[in-house]
């Protein structure tokens, strides 16, 4: 399918899989988590694609396979929580780069993440991500840029740059 | 931290930052058609097993709401009953205690008459002694 199409489907198709992942956890921030980890993988996926209904079917797909991972993902952190934790500070005398990012990427407030992981890690544009957030274009930019700040200075603060 | 490494981590946060170097590009590799199966079916079981108290408290609550609802209703109308037989008891026993009230006036009125009588007898009898003497 054609990348000008997915802007229309997934403003169309985001509140219903909102909804979706709602029902898997009445957490707002982490149904909203699932919806974005699906929508960039729709939207890695998009080309391939060869209709509408696929295009569904799959983002329905994968959104239920982001909330199963993501709640995977908790147990496992439940569990080696104890471990992780002693390590951590001895870990960021040698962070490299990509592992400060990580860090400060996770710092950002929950929406400015979902919008800055969708730019730079699913490489979507303003209009995209506003499809895929519900969020007004303008704000994405805005948003963004906001992000973009708190990183690089999180970073200089951090002794990374 | 040398130069050429300090150059090449400037040039890797330009790109990330400008959306053009993903941090991570395997984490949004589609799963497999199994692993979404699998995943669905899971998804699917566990909802399925969330619903389900919520289904069994929705169907308690029906005939706990109706006894509560009953219960309320009698302590109401018991409560008027009550209230109003109470009422009725002090409006009928309203004219009995005026009578009661007005008769103990009217015994302790007849008490101080004999009395001042019983009084003024012995003040006679004293006189009469006297003038005896």
């Amino acid at each position: 399918m054609k990348p000008e199409t997915f802007t229309s489907i997934v403003s169309q198709l985001r509140p219903r899989l909102l909804n979706l992942a709602l029902q898997f956890d009445a957490d707002t921030d982490a149904a909203e988590d699932a919806v974005q980890e699906a929508l960039m993988r729709l939207w890695i996926a998009w080309e391939k694609l060869l209709e509408a209904t696929d295009a569904e079917r799959l983002a329905i797909r994968l959104t239920k396979h982001a909330c199963i991972d993501a709640y995977r993902k908790r147990q496992q952190t439940v569990a080696l929580k104890d471990h992780t934790a002693t390590t951590n500070d001895d870990a960021i005398q040698e962070v490299e780069l990509q592992n400060a990012l990580e860090r400060v990427v996770a710092t950002l407030p929950s929406a400015e993440r979902r919008l800055w992981t969708m730019f730079a890690e699913a490489q979507m544009d303003s209009a995209q991500i506003a499809a895929a957030t519900g969020i007004a274009i303008r704000s994405v930019s805005t948003m963004l840029s906001s992000a973009r700040h708190h990183i690089v200075e999180s970073l200089k603060k951090g002794g990374a740059l | 931290m040398n130069k050429e490494s300090k150059m090449n981590k400037e040039e890797l946060l330009e790109q990330y930052l400008a959306g053009k170097a993903p941090l991570h590009t395997d984490h949004l590799n589609l799963p497999s058609e199994e692993e979404l199966d699998a995943a669905e079916a899971a998804f699917d079981k566990m909802v399925a097993e969330h619903k389900q108290p919520a289904r069994r408290i929705a169907l308690w609550t029906w005939p706990i709401s109706i006894a509560a609802a009953v219960a309320i209703v009698v302590v109401i109308a018991k409560g008027s009953l009550f209230s109003s037989s109470s009422e009725n008891e002090v409006s009928q026993s309203a004219p009995y205690n005026m009578e009661m009230n007005r008769k103990v006036a009217f015994v302790s009125y007849e008490e101080t008459v004999a009395e001042i009588e019983r009084s003024g007898q012995q003040l006679q009898l004293a006189i009469a002694e006297m003038q005896n003497k």
